[in-house]
């Protein structure tokens, strides 16, 4: 059985405890964070080759420019997914922010 | 907070909820918009890089590259707030037109 101490229990789930519901929800999120992970490597993945491979296929090996490609392109990638983040937050903060002042008027 | 404040990202506080939920409908909700809001991200990133970016005779991103890509997100959000408008709109229409709602007295508000 478990040995944790028991916070007080959640109306939602009855019987579980606080702390059970916390760590089930950073189970999810945790498993939440590898798809998203996975999703975004797909898609750079996929981007780059777009970018960088010649789509005639002359040989199986990466050239010398493909791969030096690839590495400019997946630096650049990241960094624009950093910023893209970035940009979002500050939108719907801003988005927020009008909101709560419409509503205060 | 950096994920505090992506966590909060992908929630429509404009509509208010008409239904009441219980609390862990709530939270499942929040958790579906979060994904989604994730999703969206990834989404977005991938267009933006396609769209804006081209020279690959370096790893810095260049400032042209960079107002490129502001404006591509702007742009993004911009897009989907009018789809969700025009897609409200017909649906609408569609459910005026099957009888359930009664049709508005007045015109509809131009946004």
């Amino acid at each position: 059985g478990r040995t944790r101490v028991h916070r007080k229990s959640s109306m939602a789930f009855p019987g579980q405890s606080a702390a059970a519901m916390d760590e089930a929800k950073q189970k999810v999120i945790a498993e939440m964070e590898i798809e998203v992970m996975t999703d975004m490597y797909n898609r750079l993945t996929s981007a780059c080759h777009k970018k960088c491979i010649s789509t005639k296929y002359k040989e199986g090996e990466l050239t010398k420019g493909e791969a030096v490609c690839l590495d400019r392109c997946v630096a650049k990638y990241l960094d624009i997914h950093d910023r893209v983040g970035k940009k979002l937050t500050t939108m719907y903060a801003q988005d927020e922010a009008k909101l709560a002042s419409q509503k205060s008027q | 907070n950096r994920s505090s404040d992506l966590r909060r990202c992908g929630q429509d506080r404009s509509r208010p909820v008409k239904t009441a939920m219980t609390p862990n409908q709530q939270e499942q909700f929040e958790m579906h918009q979060f994904k989604d809001f994730l999703s969206t991200y990834n989404r977005l990133s991938e267009i933006c890089f396609a769209d804006c970016v081209n020279d690959f005779t370096s790893r810095n991103v260049s400032s042209s590259e960079d107002k490129c890509m502001s404006n591509c997100v702007e742009k993004f959000l911009k897009i989907t707030q009018r789809a969700s408008q025009r897609l409200q709109e017909h649906q609408t229409l569609q459910m005026e037109a099957m009888g359930a709602v009664p049709s508005p007295t007045q015109p509809p508000t131009k946004s």
